[in-house]
């Protein structure tokens, strides 16, 4: 049976069957109405992603410090064993631990003490003076200033009558006049004063002098000679004069107010 | 503090006629203002206390009677019914507590710059400070 395209129908030269012209080649589906946009998209993305970058990309400065980073692992490698993993407590541990805990319980309780200190009274006083601070907010609310005010051009009159003021004041200085004290003035003010208390002394001392030897004579001679000088001086002026200027102590109640009047009569008659 | 115009006139010209014969003597120990405020107060209360001799008033009491009268006649006083009152009742306070109450309260200075011109300590500043707004709170209590 001939078959269809093969090279006995009338084609010289063409040697290849039928079923051989046929493409056994087939594409996806849509596989054409697709391609330019695959295209497009693949353009695409070779612009936007850097043609010199590979997926496997290595860290900046990674070769240059890499020697440092082996050295170190070289290092580090012999305490790696010695480390260990599991939790260790220190010896005796649980042996001291209840007497830790009460001691810090002691410590936490009696030792506690306010850092900060609070003035006394300060509880106390407390309402009172939020409520005063209360009305002083208030207060600043509604009058927030002294509603004092200043005349119109005050400042520039200031400066005249300040100075006309200082003028006045330095016309109405009192002149003081310093005392010129000269040396020698002191000298003989010193010299006066020396003079005065020695003339004042000088005299306070002679009368006492005067006194004390009048006072010494006397009480060198006994009484019993006193009286019988008087008696022996009989006479009437000299008694008088002495019955005159007689001390009479305060308690006496007079001259001869012992004797008897009938003896003082009869010494009176027979002396007279 | 003096409450009229021509005291406080008065006052001011004083105030700088002290500061400027005793401009030399100014260590700088403090700020120029911080003097010539101290300079200040001290001759209001100065000038008050000569008000109370020329009255035959004792330096303790106050200058109520006399400042309210001038309060109320005060042409320069431009203020409404709650500042005349506020201003009455801040003439029952002393004078150095008016003071502080009008630095703390009008001037807004600190506790620490009104101590450095007073030179009083800040916790009695604060203490004379409260009571000052007590004595006013009664004082708005009792006029009403």
């Amino acid at each position: 049976m001939k078959e269809d395209n093969t090279y006995y129908d009338e084609m010289d030269g063409l040697n290849l069957p039928g079923s051989l012209r046929v493409n056994p080649f087939v594409t996806p589906e849509n596989y054409f109405e697709n391609l330019s946009s695959s295209i497009l998209s693949q353009v695409r993305l070779h612009q936007v992603s850097d043609p010199e970058k590979t997926d496997f990309s290595v860290p900046k400065a990674y070769f240059s410090q890499l020697t440092d980073h082996i050295q170190l692992h070289l290092r580090l490698a012999p305490y790696k064993g010695s480390v260990g993993t599991t939790w260790d407590v220190p010896k005796g541990y649980f042996d001291d631990m209840s007497k830790h805990i009460i001691f810090q319980v002691r410590l936490e309780t009696s030792g506690k003490q306010e850092a900060f200190g609070v003035p006394m009274g300060y509880f106390e006083n407390l309402s009172e003076r939020v409520e005063t601070k209360v009305f002083e907010e208030k207060l600043k609310e509604q009058v927030s200033a002294d509603g004092f005010g200043i005349p119109v051009n005050y400042a520039d009159t200031l400066k005249h009558k300040i100075i006309a003021k200082a003028i006045r004041k330095e016309e109405h200085k009192t002149k003081v006049r310093k005392l010129n004290f000269n040396t020698w003035v002191r000298y003989a003010a010193a010299a006066c004063a020396a003079i005065v208390l020695g003339v004042v002394s000088y005299n306070a001392i002679n009368n006492g002098s005067q006194a004390n030897f009048i006072e010494s004579h006397l009480s060198s001679i006994p009484d019993e000679e006193i009286i019988n000088y008087l008696s022996a001086s009989n006479n009437s002026d000299d008694i008088l004069y002495i019955m005159e200027y007689f001390y009479q102590p305060d308690e006496s109640a007079g001259i001869c107010s012992q004797i008897e009047e009938s003896d003082i009569e009869d010494y009176l008659n027979y002396t007279l | 503090m003096v409450i009229n115009h021509d005291d406080a006139d008065d006052v001011v010209q004083d105030v700088f006629i002290k500061v400027w014969r005793n401009l030399e003597k100014f260590r700088e120990d403090s700020q120029l203002y911080t003097w010539l405020y101290r300079i200040a107060t001290n001759e209001c209360i100065t000038f008050l206390n000569r008000k109370k001799q020329k009255q035959n008033l004792s330096l303790d009491d106050d200058s109520s009677a006399y400042l309210a009268e001038t309060l109320a006649e005060g042409s320069y006083f431009n203020g409404d019914q709650a500042q005349m009152k506020l201003q009455q009742a801040l003439l029952t306070l002393p004078d150095k507590q008016r003071l502080v109450f009008n630095m703390k309260y009008f001037e807004d200075l600190k506790y620490d710059e009104i101590s450095e011109i007073l030179g009083t300590s800040v916790g009695a500043l604060k203490a004379s400070y409260h009571l000052a707004v007590k004595k006013i709170e009664h004082f708005f209590a009792s006029h009403d």
